[in-house]
């Protein structure tokens, strides 16, 4: 599939399929760097091997998740995908076979657990062993929450997929935050993919952190 | 709680001989105390005590006092409410950390102390972490302005960082049981004595 090829260009070393089983990425760059859609597609990759997805979205309805995942993957099976949904939107439209949880808040980090817990108990039923966990994006959480709250959070949640045998790929924008901030929320990561826009407008990314991956800037169309 | 001093719990619960079965199956790990009644307990509560395991018969269970006494003196100790299996449909209250039912085996018990009594700690190890991870951020980020690093105190602070971290994974146990994953997120949603122990910290290394 082309998209699964994009990939690879993207990632030239393969990165990502040789990552051992229980590594967290953080994926992050400025607004409009398209990091959301990239992790989406790094989301959507392992679906086509047959990885659940199971995405919390702070931003974007779940509504708008699902269609972006679906324009990475056409051939999505809903069922195999659960997203947490704790944009606020007021949309109140079911998603056909799409198992979605409502959280009140990004801020309510015990009902985030509880609908990750429940979606990832449905994945087993279905004996989906491998699981790819999405957060997009860490930004608003460090919104609504004191720093100190989100790197214990981050710490028990890459610790979930490690102990679960996951992946995750979480998002961060790098504008909106301090540096203090940004390296805080890296430490808690494996590796970090990182994206930007130089001068000339052309998009660049770098992956850091994983041994024997090349960790220059490369172009990135 | 400190590492070596073995935890302390609260058994509240009116029935003598099943006071006496719950003691004997916690006491080679715990050090525990008795209350017969409600009252008893909240005159009993005190900061030493990190878990109370208490019955819903007694009133002062049911009617949320127990948690409301802990909460109005600040103690950092978890409960654990007792549901009788032939109690039929109740209000069950809330402020409580876990709920068991009876009849309770000792392997249940012991479990559900063992957790508790484990979050208490993992409490206080996460917010020590995190302020170490943040500390280092700060100096991390102040570096790159001032273009210069004291690689002593980077490397001290990276040694704190990673024993802070051992601890609070020993703490957290596996995380593949949603219960432990749930039970540790709940955590941080509770206003410890985090605050006081950062300043008391600061205090006595001034």
């Amino acid at each position: 599939m082309s998209q699964t090829d994009d990939i690879s260009n993207v990632l030239p070393d393969g990165v990502l399929s040789q990552l051992s089983p229980g590594t967290s990425v953080l994926l992050s760059g400025p607004p409009m760097s398209g990091k959301q859609s990239l992790a989406l597609q790094l989301l959507a990759v392992g679906h086509e091997t047959g990885d659940g997805v199971l995405c919390v979205t702070t931003k974007n309805s779940a509504v708008d998740v699902l269609a972006e995942l679906e324009t990475k993957v056409p051939t999505l099976r809903r069922e195999e995908v659960g997203i947490i949904d704790c944009s606020g939107s007021s949309s109140r439209r079911t998603i056909e076979d799409v198992a979605t949880m409502r959280v009140s808040s990004p801020g309510d980090l015990t009902g985030i657990s509880i609908g990750a817990a429940k979606l990832l108990q449905r994945f087993t039923n279905q004996d989906i062993s491998t699981v790819r966990h999405g957060l997009v994006s860490v930004s608003t959480l460090v919104k609504y929450l004191d720093l100190e709250t989100v790197i214990k959070f981050l710490h028990i949640y890459t610790v979930r997929i490690r102990d679960t045998e996951g992946l995750g790929i979480f998002t961060i924008d790098t504008l909106t935050h301090d540096p203090r901030t940004i390296n805080a929320v890296t430490s808690e990561f494996d590796g970090v993919i990182e994206l930007r826009e130089t001068d000339a407008g052309d998009r660049e990314i770098r992956i850091r952190g994983f041994s024997g991956v090349d960790s220059r800037w490369r172009s990135y169309p | 709680m400190t590492e070596s001093e073995r935890a302390v719990v609260l058994l509240v619960e009116n029935d003598p001989d099943i006071a006496e079965q719950y003691s004997d199956w916690l006491r080679p790990d715990y050090e525990v105390r008795v209350a017969r009644s409600g009252s008893a307990a909240v005159e009993r509560l005190d900061e030493e005590i990190d878990v109370v395991v208490a019955g819903l018969e007694i009133s002062e269970v049911s009617d949320g006092a127990i948690p409301a006494e802990i909460d109005d003196q600040g103690i950092d100790c978890r409960v654990a409410m007792v549901v009788g299996a032939d109690s039929g449909p109740i209000n069950i209250p809330t402020g409580f950390d876990e709920y068991l039912i009876e009849p309770l085996t000792r392997d249940e018990l012991r479990a559900t102390v063992e957790q508790l009594a484990e979050r208490v700690t993992l409490n206080n190890e996460l917010e020590e972490y995190a302020s170490l991870v943040t500390r280092k951020a700060e100096l991390e980020a102040e570096e790159s302005v001032e273009e210069q690093r004291d690689d002593d105190e980077e490397r001290d602070l990276e040694d704190q960082i990673t024993s802070a971290r051992r601890s609070v994974d020993d703490s957290l146990g596996d995380l593949s049981s949603d219960e432990e994953f749930i039970g540790s997120v709940r955590e941080l949603d509770r206003p410890t004595a985090g605050t006081e122990a950062e300043n008391d910290e600061e205090d006595t290394e001034e």
